[in-house]
């Protein structure tokens, strides 16, 4: 029976192919946008090189104490203090890896210049350079010992060592950071300005910082699975409690551990409550944005499937005469759609690859050079979800008109084709 | 015994402006295996009436009996069942699927029961052998003369085994030779026990029929 409908939904796109046409492409239009909104958010949350593992990482960086008896409430959503990272957060069990990050505004004067450059640079433990897997041009990162040392190092990427150094070898040639000597360890590949977490212009363990203990930091903790993800946020919130109980009247608000998908949404509020909030009202945007997305352009298809209806309400009226029941002319007129549909679905999807290609400076922020991990684009969530904006969609522009006909008495449908 | 019982039928069209009554208190008996004709003067109600006794439409008052089953009360499900076992309709503007080959729009009945795609098949060329249009069986519609789209119509008519068929000017948009044909199929199918009401504005054909009944301004006069 599908075999049938289906052979004559082709011949129908055969014999009218002016409409077929025209209304394939609204439905590949309505679906590359579709696509090309859902592709450029999937790529934000995709990991690729140097954050490879953002869908096992957990981020915290929100540190907010209100006083239950005068009310102050202190917070900072940009860090947590040292001490606190040290006593609470590093003996936690569960995660592979707990990463700590220290983002610093420094003045920097290279060896045998009198230049002066103004960069930002991140103070990390060593562990990050196992969280994060950055290529080396030259030289390596400094090690667990050189880190609890305090070793004055740093690891350039390789825009700052040309800015520093023009064309000589930054290996092993010497920079003052903040006045401080600092030794040239290492040089990065340039790494694309999506990797937000890992990004500065060089690299230093914090323990070289004067008076690390008294800055905040933002904590990545990776997991050995998403699946331990419900146990590490069990585990940040016993902290909390821990705290709580051992300082009072104070109350700690950690707000978070956030995934990556919620951590890139989150504007940086002080509160759980504000910042789930916030995602819930992120979560109505969306929904409202993709029923506009589906909605308008249904609502123009459905013009076109109404008039192609039309021209068949004989057929209609036969086939109840014979014995089609309602329904049954119903579920054949929607899954005729569908194959259109579906048709323009595919032909949308390779539209919204081309789009995000060629506007990936725009929609990305990726440089010319810079790569579009593959399994963001060809994976099977992408098809389910090309497959239900085809679905809804099918629903949005032939529901009502299929419902209208297959009501329509038989006498009434007979006679319309008649007239004409 | 009566297959077609059709008791005190009116029918009255209510639009907003006028009603028309297109049928006044109709009786009329049909036997099983009858060959019956209704004339008539345009507008007098030959369609409406055959519509409803077809169980396409609805009567505003009086009652349709079928092979002895009450049809009036029934819900469209069941209507819709014994359309596709009882019943088969042939129209003056043949109303063929434009986007299906002959073989498909002969199949169209029973795709409306239980039954598979190779049974469906066998009978579609059982029946188009029988019209004489087994040589045309991929043609498309529009590749068809009158005549042989009023063939494939009586096919799909026929497919199902169906006890009544009910033909409105099934020759109307034909010539007289092509109308001969269809005649004669007609007549072959009667004489197998298929009981035919037949449409017609040809009184010569009308009077080959078994009976000629004649309606004007929506009451039977004959
Ligand atoms: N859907 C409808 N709405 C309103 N009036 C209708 C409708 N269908 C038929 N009529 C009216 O009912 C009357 C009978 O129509 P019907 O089609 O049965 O005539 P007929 O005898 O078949 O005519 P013809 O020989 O031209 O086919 C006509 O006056 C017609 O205008
Ligand atoms: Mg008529």
């Amino acid at each position: 029976m599908y075999r049938i409908y289906f052979k004559q939904a082709l011949q129908m796109l055969k014999q009218n192919p002016f409409i077929s046409i025209i209304s394939i492409l609204g439905t590949a239009l309505a679906i590359m946008m579709i696509m090309t909104v859902i592709v450029t958010s999937e790529i934000q949350n995709a990991s690729f090189a140097p954050e490879v593992n953002r869908d096992r990482t957990l981020y915290l960086h929100t540190f907010t104490t209100w006083d239950t008896i005068t009310n102050i409430q202190n917070s900072n959503s940009t860090g947590i203090p040292y001490s606190f990272c040290k006593d609470y957060i590093l003996p936690i069990k569960t995660p592979e890896l707990i990463v700590e990050t220290d983002l610093c505004q420094t003045i920097v004067k290279p060896e045998g210049s009198n230049d002066i450059h103004l960069l930002e640079a991140l103070g990390t433990d060593a562990d990050f350079w196992e969280l994060y897997t950055f290529t080396f041009v030259q030289g390596k990162p400094y090690s667990q010992e050189e880190f609890e040392s305090g070793l004055r190092a740093a690891v350039l990427r390789e825009r700052t060592a040309r800015m520093l150094f023009k064309d000589e070898n930054p290996i092993g040639k010497s920079m003052e950071v903040n006045f401080l000597p600092y030794r040239i360890v290492g040089v990065v590949k340039e790494i694309s300005p999506l990797a937000k977490e890992s990004n500065a212009a060089f690299w230093i363990p914090y323990t070289s910082l004067p008076q690390y203990e008294n800055d905040i930091f933002r904590i990545m903790l990776l997991a050995r699975d998403k699946s331990d993800f419900p146990k590490i946020k069990q585990e940040i919130a016993d902290v909390e409690r821990k705290y709580t109980l051992a300082n009072p009247p104070l109350v700690l608000d950690l707000n978070g551990p956030l995934e990556h998908r919620h951590e890139v949404l989150n504007p940086g509020y002080p509160h759980k409550t504000k910042t789930e909030h916030a995602l819930r009202v992120h979560k109505r945007k969306t929904v409202l944005l993709f029923s506009l997305l589906l909605l308008v352009p249904a609502l123009n298809l459905s013009g076109f499937s109404l008039s192609r209806l039309r021209k068949r309400l004989d057929e209609i009226g036969i086939r109840k005469a014979f014995g089609a029941r309602r329904h049954v002319i119903l579920i054949h007129v929607l899954f005729e759609n569908l194959i259109t549909t579906l048709i323009g679905g595919a032909i949308g999807l390779l539209l919204s690859y081309l789009a995000i290609f060629s506007l990936r400076r725009w929609l990305l922020e990726i440089s010319a050079d810079g790569t579009i991990p593959g399994q963001a684009l060809v994976s099977f969530p992408v098809f389910l979800a090309v497959f239900a904006a085809c679905l809804l969609l099918n629903l949005f522009s032939a529901g009502i008109p299929a419902y209208r006909v297959a009501r329509m008495p038989i006498v009434d449908s007979l006679m319309q084709n008649d007239k004409k | 015994m009566a297959i077609i019982s059709l008791e005190n039928i009116t029918k009255i069209y209510r639009t907003k402006e006028v009603e028309t009554v297109a049928l006044e208190n109709v009786n009329l008996e049909v036997q099983q295996g009858e060959f019956l004709s209704i004339m008539g003067p345009s507008g007098c109600g030959k369609s409406t009436l055959l519509n409803i006794a077809g169980l396409l439409d609805q009567p505003t008052e009086g009652r349709v009996i079928l092979d002895d089953i009450e049809t009036v009360a029934m819900r469209n499900g069941e209507l819709a069942r014994f359309r596709n076992r009882m019943l088969g309709f042939v129209f003056q503007s043949f109303h063929l699927v434009r986007s299906l080959n002959v073989l498909d729009n002969v199949e169209l009945p029973l795709l409306y029961r239980k039954s598979t795609a190779s049974e469906r098949r066998r009978r579609a060329v059982e029946v188009l052998t029988r019209v004489g249009l087994s040589h045309r069986m991929k043609h498309f519609p529009s590749q068809l003369s009158g005549g042989q789209c009023q063939r494939v119509a009586i096919a799909r008519a026929l497919i199902g085994a169906p006890k009544i068929i009910l033909a409105d000017e099934p020759t109307g948009n034909l010539d007289s030779h092509m109308s001969q044909e269809i005649m004669d199929l007609l007549f072959d199918l009667n004489k197998e026990g298929t009981t035919i009401i037949m449409v017609t504005h040809d009184e010569r054909l009308a009077q080959r029929t078994q009976r000629v009944i004649r309606f004007f301004d929506g009451r039977r006069i004959q």
